[in-house]
C-alpha cells in the first residue's frame, strides 16, 4: 500500500449520523445548574471509566421505568448513543485485553478472537437500520449478515427473519425498537419470542432503545426479559436538549461487563465529566418534562396524520417522535418540498430504505397540510 | 492513615497493561489518604478562562450541533495551534478532526493506519493503550528497544533494522510516555527519512509537547517536507491545560488519511461534546500564561522526583519531557509489581509498575509529579523510607 496516495480502502467519509431524530426542548435548569455546580466543584478531572456513580444510578432508575431491573454497576456511560452502539457491537464480538483467559467457558466461546469472529460468527443486523450501525461495524473487518425486514409494515426484521439469522450461525444480532427510521416497535409477544430464540440459539443481542420514551402505549425491552443476553443501548436524555453533550449508555450483561468497560477505557478513558454531571441534573427533570413533550408530540403527530387515515403509504409506528412515509419515486421531491417548509425530514436511503421519508415530529410545527400535500401527490413540484 | 486494608498483593491477579493499572488504582482508592503518583491526571485546576467559556455555553443552553469532525471554530483553533507550536500547516476544513480526548485520537489514528497483519514499529516502552489499539486493529506490534542509559532515545538504526515487507507504520511518541524521553531533532529527521524511504506512515503522538526541560527541543515529523504527507499527528488539551476530564483531543494529517479517520470517528462515537469543545477553543485561543505557569511548576516538581530517585539509588533516563520519570529499580532486587505493591501497602502511595508497560520493564517504575509540592515531597519521602528500610536501594 502507498500511504501517500490514500491506499487505505475508503468509502464515503461524509456519512451523517441520523442521531435519534428526536424533537428537543431547551436544556432544563436542572441540567444547567448541575453542570455549572460541577465546574464550580472542579469536576474537571478523569471520571471513572464506566461513569460517575450518580449518573449510573439515575440511568438504572430510568431503566426501571422500562421494566429493566438492573443494578447501577451494570450501566456504562458513553460519549453518546453512537459510542454505546460501537462499544456493544465491538465489545461483545471480541474479547478485550488480556483478561480473556480469565473468563468462563461460555464467554470464551462467544467473545472469541479475531479470526473466529470474522470467519464464524457473523453479526446479524436489520436490512433497514440506522447508518451509524453499519459505520460502527465497518471500523473492523467482520462478517455481517442482513436480516430482511417486513417491508409492508414496520421495516423491522420479523421474528422469522431473526430466527433464520440465528439458525445460520449468528451469535450476535442487533435490533432497534423503536426503529430509528419508522418508530415501530416489537410487541410484547414478539419480544418474548425473540428472547426465546436467544436462549434456544445461545445468542446475544444489542438492543437499541434510544427512543423508547416516545412510545405511545406499552413498551417492552428485550433487556427486561433477557438481561444476561442483551446489551441495551440508548441516549440520555431524549428530548431534553442534551444531544450535543453526547451522553449515552450501555446496560451490559454480566458476562460482558468487564470487557465492555475495558474497551470503553481504550476508546476514550471516560465520558466528559462536566457533561455527565449535567446529565445527572437532567435526570431529575426528565420524567416531568418529557411527559409534557411527549403529549405535545402526540398531538402534533395526530395533526400530521389527520386526513391520512388508512393511507397505506403511512408506515405504522408506535413512537410519537417520528412519522415515516413510503413514497417510492416521489420521496426525493417530497423531501425537497418538506425541507423547504422547514419540516425536518430524511431520505431512508442511508438506512437501506430508498423511497421512505422519515419526518421528525416537532411539537410547535403544524405540518398536517404539508403532509397531506405529499400524500395527495398533486403538489406542484 | 486509615487502618482498613481489604486487598493485598496476594489478592491482585497477575493482570497486565491497562487492566493492571486500573486494578492498582482501585486498590489505592480504598485508602482515604492514598496518593497516586502514577496516573497522568494533573492535580492543577483547569484555568478559569477556560471554565468560563464552558459556563457561558451551559448558561446559554447552547444546542449547536457539531459535525462529526468537530466545530469549525475549534478546528480552526487547532490549525492555528499546530502552526504556532509545531510548525505544521493544515487545512482546518479537511485536515483536522476533533476527538474525545487524546485517547480516542490514539485509537482512531491506529485504526486509520493499520490493517490486520500490518506491522507497526513501536519504540518501547510506550503508552499501553497503543498495545490495545494495535490489537484491536488486528495488526502486529514490532518492538524497537530503547535504553535507560541512552535516555530512552529512539535510535534510527534500530528502527531501520526492524523493517520488513509487512511494515506499515512507525510510532513516534515524543515526549514519550512512560519514559519522558524526547527524540532529538536529528533523530526525528532520520526517522522520517527512513519512513519515506520505505513508504511508511508516521504516527506522531505529541501529547506532552508543551512540557520540555533542560533545553530539549521537540520537532514534529509533520513539519518536515518528507513527513507532511505521511504523518498523522495527535494531541489534546488534557495535559497542557489540566483538562483531562473534558475529553477533547485532535488529529491532524493529510486529507486522504483524515477522510478515512473521519469515517471511523463516525462509526466509533460521532461528534465530541460541544460544551467541551467550547472550553477547548478558549484553551487554544486564550491566554497561554497558564501553560508557562504549569511548566514552571512541573520543573520544580520534576527536580523533587529526580532528587528522590537519586537518593534511592535508582537510575533513570533523563526526563527531557512529560510529567513523569521512568526509573530502574534493579537495586531493590524486586520486580516492579512487588515494589509497587509494597510501597502501596505500607505508605498508600501508588507508583506505576514498569510491568504494566510490557514484560521487559519489570525492573522499572513510572513516577508522575502531578501532585502538590508538599504532597509530592512527603510521598516521595515515604517511598524512599520503604525502599531504604527494606535494605534496598543505596543512600547517596
Amino acid at each position: 500500500m502507498n500511504p501517500t496516495t490514500g491506499a487505505a480502502p475508503d468509502q464515503d467519509s461524509r456519512v451523517l449520523l441520523a442521531g435519534i431524530g428526536y424533537a428537543s426542548m431547551p436544556i432544563s435548569e436542572e441540567a444547567r445548574s448541575s453542570a455549572l455546580d460541577a465546574l464550580e466543584r472542579k469536576q474537571t478531572h478523569y471520571a471513572p471509566v464506566a461513569g460517575i456513580e450518580p449518573l449510573r444510578s439515575a440511568v438504572a432508575s430510568y431503566l426501571a421505568t422500562l421494566g429493566l431491573d438492573v443494578p447501577a454497576q451494570r450501566v456504562i456511560i458513553t460519549g453518546g448513543a453512537q459510542e454505546a452502539i460501537f462499544l456493544a457491537l465491538q465489545g461483545m464480538t471480541r474479547p478485550y485485553g488480556d483478561a480473556t483467559t480469565a473468563r468462563g467457558d461460555r464467554e470464551a466461546r462467544y467473545l472469541a478472537d479475531y479470526d473466529v469472529v470474522r470467519d464464524l460468527l457473523p453479526v446479524a443486523i436489520p436490512a433497514v437500520v440506522d447508518p451509524g450501525v453499519r459505520a460502527a461495524l465497518d471500523v473492523r473487518e467482520r462478517r455481517v449478515t442482513s436480516m430482511p425486514v417486513d417491508e409492508q409494515a414496520s421495516l423491522l426484521p420479523t421474528v422469522a427473519a431473526i430466527e433464520q439469522a440465528l439458525e445460520q450461525g449468528s451469535k450476535l444480532i442487533y435490533l432497534e425498537s423503536p426503529g430509528r427510521l419508522t418508530g415501530s416497535i416489537y410487541t410484547h409477544s414478539q419480544v418474548r419470542q425473540i428472547a426465546g430464540l436467544l436462549q434456544t440459539h445461545d445468542a446475544f443481542c444489542v438492543w437499541d432503545q434510544s427512543a423508547a420514551p416516545a412510545v405511545a402505549g406499552e413498551y417492552k425491552s428485550l433487556a427486561a426479559l433477557e438481561p444476561e443476553r442483551t446489551a441495551a443501548v440508548g441516549q440520555l436524555w431524549p428530548g431534553q436538549g442534551l444531544e450535543t453533550w453526547q451522553i449515552g449508555y450501555v446496560v451490559a450483561p454480566a458476562v460482558c461487563l468487564e470487557s465492555l468497560v475495558a474497551l470503553k477505557q481504550v476508546l476514550s478513558i471516560c465520558t466528559s465529566t462536566p457533561a455527565q454531571w449535567g446529565a445527572c441534573g437532567a435526570a431529575q427533570a426528565f420524567p416531568t418534562e418529557h411527559a409534557v413533550l411527549k403529549s405535545r408530540l402526540e398531538a402534533a403527530r395526530h395533526q400530521m396524520l389527520s386526513g391520512a387515515s388508512g393511507d397505506p403509504r403511512v408506515l405504522p409506528g408506535q413512537s410519537v417522535h417520528v412519522l415515516a412515509l413510503q413514497l417510492g419515486d416521489a420521496a426525493a421531491a417530497a423531501h425537497e418540498r418538506l425541507t423547504a417548509q422547514g419540516i425536518p425530514c430524511e431520505d431512508g436511503t442511508a438506512y437501506g430504505a430508498p423511497g421512505v421519508l422519515r419526518i421528525t415530529v416537532l411539537p410547535e410545527r403544524e405540518a398536517g397540510e404539508a403532509i397531506r400535500d405529499v400524500l395527495r401527490g398533486d403538489a406542484p413540484w | 492513615m486509615v487502618s482498613q486494608k481489604p486487598v493485598t498483593a496476594g489478592d491482585v491477579p497477575r493482570k497486565q497493561g491497562t487492566d493492571l493499572l486500573y486494578s492498582l488504582i482501585a486498590q489505592a482508592r480504598q485508602y482515604r489518604d492514598a496518593v497516586i503518583l502514577g496516573r497522568g491526571d494533573p492535580d492543577l485546576d483547569t484555568p478559569a478562562h477556560i471554565v468560563a467559556a464552558a459556563n457561558a455555553s451551559i448558561e446559554a443552553g447552547e444546542r449547536t450541533s457539531s459535525p462529526v469532525n468537530g466545530l469549525p471554530e475549534l478546528r480552526q483553533a487547532v490549525a492555528r495551534r499546530v502552526r504556532r507550536v509545531n510548525n505544521i500547516t493544515v487545512n482546518p476544513d479537511s485536515e483536522v478532526i476533533i476527538t474525545n480526548g487524546g485517547q480516542e485520537a490514539v485509537f482512531l489514528m491506529v485504526q486509520t493506519a493499520l490493517r490486520p497483519g500490518d506491522e507497526i514499529l513501536v519504540p518501547v516502552p510506550t503508552y499501553n493503550s497503543y498495545d490495545d489499539a494495535i490489537r484491536f486493529a488486528g495488526a502486529v506490534k514490532v518492538s524497537v528497544p530503547t535504553f535507560v542509559d541512552r535516555n530512552f532515545v529512539v535510535e534510527p538504526a534500530r528502527v531501520r533494522s526492524a523493517i520488513t515487507p509487512r511494515t506499515r507504520a512507525l510510532l513516534m511518541v515524543s515526549p514519550c510516555n512512560p519514559t519522558a524521553g524526547v527524540i532529538p531533532p536529528k533523530a526525528v529527521r532520520e526517522l522520517v527519512e527512513i519512513a519515506a524511504e520505505h513508504d511508511l506512515l508516521v504516527l506522531a503522538d505529541e501529547i506532552y509537547d508543551q512540557f520540555l526541560y533542560d533545553g530539549a527541543i521537540h520537532l514534529s515529523p509533520a513539519s518536515l517536507d518528507l513527513g507532511r504527507e505521511r504523518t498523522i499527528t495527535i494531541n489534546s488539551v488534557s495535559k497542557t491545560y489540566a483538562m483531562t476530564g473534558w475529553r477533547v483531543g485532535w488529529v491532524v494529517g493529510p486529507e486522504h488519511l483524515m477522510k478515512r479517520l473521519s469515517r471511523l470517528k463516525t462509526g466509533v462515537s460521532g461528534p465530541t461534546s460541544v460544551v467541551a469543545q467550547r472550553a477547548a477553543i478558549a484553551a487554544l485561543d486564550g491566554p497561554q500564561d497558564c501553560v508557562r505557569e504549569f511548566l514552571e511548576i512541573y520543573k520544580r516538581r520534576r527536580r523533587l522526583v529526580l532528587d528522590a530517585l537519586d537518593a534511592m539509588g535508582f537510575k533513570y533516563g533523563i526526563p527531557f519531557g512529560g510529567q513523569f520519570a521512568f526509573a530502574d529499580i534493579s537495586p531493590t532486587g524486586l520486580d516492579s509489581l512487588s515494589l509497587v505493591q509494597r510501597v502501596l501497602d505500607e505508605t498508600h502511595v501508588l507508583i506505576y509498575p514498569g510491568f504494566a508497560f510490557g514484560q521487559d520493564w519489570e525492573s522499572f517504575v513510572r513516577v508522575t509529579y502531578l501532585q502538590p509540592d508538599e504532597v509530592l515531597r512527603d510521598s516521595l519521602e515515604r517511598v524512599k523510607h520503604v525502599v531504604l528500610s527494606h535494605g534496598t536501594g543505596s543512600r547517596s
